[in-house]
């Protein structure tokens, strides 16, 4: 009930804000400048957040954009829409369901069913904090912002089935990027403090860890014109659950990594496509013998689909 | 807009202190390495490899003309350019380029807050002036690379001529 309330605030909230854009909208930013959207829902890259502020109004207006994103994997389909709202270049809000839905039926102990699909929302907040990325050409310091991310996961049993501590938590994070005009060359460091198992999907904390601990994200991507850039990506994850807590074998958290490739069509449009590696989710080669199929445990990787809708 | 207020905007439009000594194919005493960074207010380039790379005085003054033509024509910022002479403005920002990328020739010029004071510029005004250079360069076969170069000399004035 308190999560339907604060999901009805949330929407009401954006869309207050929607109907003020109008009047506010510019689109001044230039081309790529407000990153695409991660898939926790914030901008960046595909799996990083950045300290840019997503969308294309400058410091005078409020922009939207809408994004869906589709990633097959081996055992698992992440489809993750979302939405953002940028605030004078200072402030952004979002909002991403993320829907991992079950492809593999050798993973049905502890509720992952074959057919069913996990559930998580995040609502995200991104203050711009210092410096500006495109601007700072003449500094060395970069465009600064602090983030958070609050998750929450609608498979209670499934997190008490791995042995996770919470069913939601919250990421804080620093990002900060910086564009090498010079070199056609956009930098990003991130540093998150999270305690999520597999970037929440699997619940917070666990037996082998329960408090927050920092986790490094970097990413880095070359501009070969103002409408297309290729990167690469890399994010460390924690490892708080431990192989036979639950009653679900859960392999180690390995860490993840894409590289992509990203078209800005016009500043309405922008579609990425990325190769990523989430490493190993569920370890299926121990699953009971009534189903085990004599499969090794499977590396979590696949395409990347991301469609940027900016307004 | 008066001609007393055209020199100023034009001479503005690129910021240079008063004495600064750009030479020619030596190192400039100016450039401070890594970003270029220069407390005079200005980022002069630290030898004339972009000015080469533009592809010379010839090449410059036709991109310049290309870029002129494209904002005095902005439907957002073409306002800032009415009444301005419009040829004294194309001769003085190709003087300003050719030796912002270490071309030959001084220019001296005035402080970019001051001639920017009043107009109420934003960021998308500023950033619309970048993309109609960026078109300008397009239009006359600069590499992206080579565009982003000059891009970057002229990005820290953001700070003195966005004034809302």
């Amino acid at each position: 009930m308190a999560q339907n309330i604060l999901t009805m605030a949330g929407c009401l909230t954006l869309l207050a804000t929607l109907a003020m854009a109008p009047a506010m909208a510019d689109e001044g930013k230039l081309l790529a400048t407000g990153g695409v959207s991660q898939v926790e829902g914030a901008g960046g890259g595909g799996l990083v957040p950045w300290a840019l502020i997503s969308g294309y109004e400058t410091d005078d207006g409020i922009g939207v954009t809408v994004h869906e994103t589709y990633v097959p994997l081996n055992d698992f389909t992440l489809h993750a829409p979302g939405i953002a709202i940028g605030l004078y270049d200072r402030l952004e809000l979002s909002y991403a369901a993320d829907l991992f839905g079950i492809d593999n039926q050798n993973l049905s102990p502890g509720g992952l069913d074959k057919g069913r699909t996990l559930h998580q929302d995040v609502f995200g907040a991104k203050l711009r904090v210092i410096g500006d990325a495109v601007y700072d050409q003449d500094s060395w310091l970069p465009q600064i912002a602090i983030g958070a991310q609050y998750k929450r996961s609608y498979d209670k049993d499934v997190v008490a089935a791995v042995g996770a501590r919470h069913a939601d938590g919250t990421d804080f994070y620093i990002a900060a990027t910086k564009v090498l005009l010079d070199y056609s060359l956009l930098v990003n460091t991130t540093v998150r403090l999270t305690k999520a198992n597999q970037f929440g999907l699997l619940g917070f904390g666990g037996p082998n860890n329960d408090s927050y601990q920092p986790e490094f994200e970097g990413s880095l991507a070359y501009l070969f014109s103002k409408r297309f850039a290729v990167g690469a990506e890399y994010r460390t994850k924690p490892n708080n659950l431990s192989k036979f807590a639950g009653v679900l074998p859960i392999a180690p958290e390995d860490n993840a990594y894409d590289v992509f490739a990203a078209y800005f069509l016009t500043k309405n449009i922008s579609l990425t496509a990325a190769y990523v590696d989430l490493g190993k989710i569920a370890d299926v080669s121990l699953a009971p013998l009534g189903i085990y199929r004599g499969l090794e445990p499977h590396t979590q990787n696949g395409a990347y689909l991301s469609l940027q809708l900016s307004y | 807009m008066s001609n007393h207020r055209l020199c100023l905007l034009a001479a503005g439009l690129l910021a240079f202190s008063a004495g600064a000594d750009v030479t020619r194919a030596e190192e400039n005493p100016l450039y401070k390495g890594g970003f270029q960074y220069n407390d005079a207010g200005t980022t002069p380039a630290k030898d004339d490899s972009l000015y080469r790379a533009l592809g010379g005085s010839e090449k410059i003054a036709a991109f310049t003309r290309d870029f002129v033509g494209l904002i005095y024509q902005d439907d957002q910022i073409g306002k800032y350019f009415v009444g301005v002479d419009r040829d004294h403005l194309t001769a003085m920002l190709i003087a300003q380029f050719i030796e912002l990328s270490g071309g030959p020739g001084r220019y001296q010029g005035r402080d970019m807050a001051e001639t920017h004071k009043g107009l109420n510029i934003g960021n998308s005004d500023f950033n619309r002036l970048a993309e109609d250079l960026q078109t300008a360069m397009d239009r006359n076969d600069v590499g992206f690379a080579t565009q982003n170069r000059l891009v970057a000399l002229l990005a820290s004035m953001q700070r003195a001529v966005v004034t809302r």
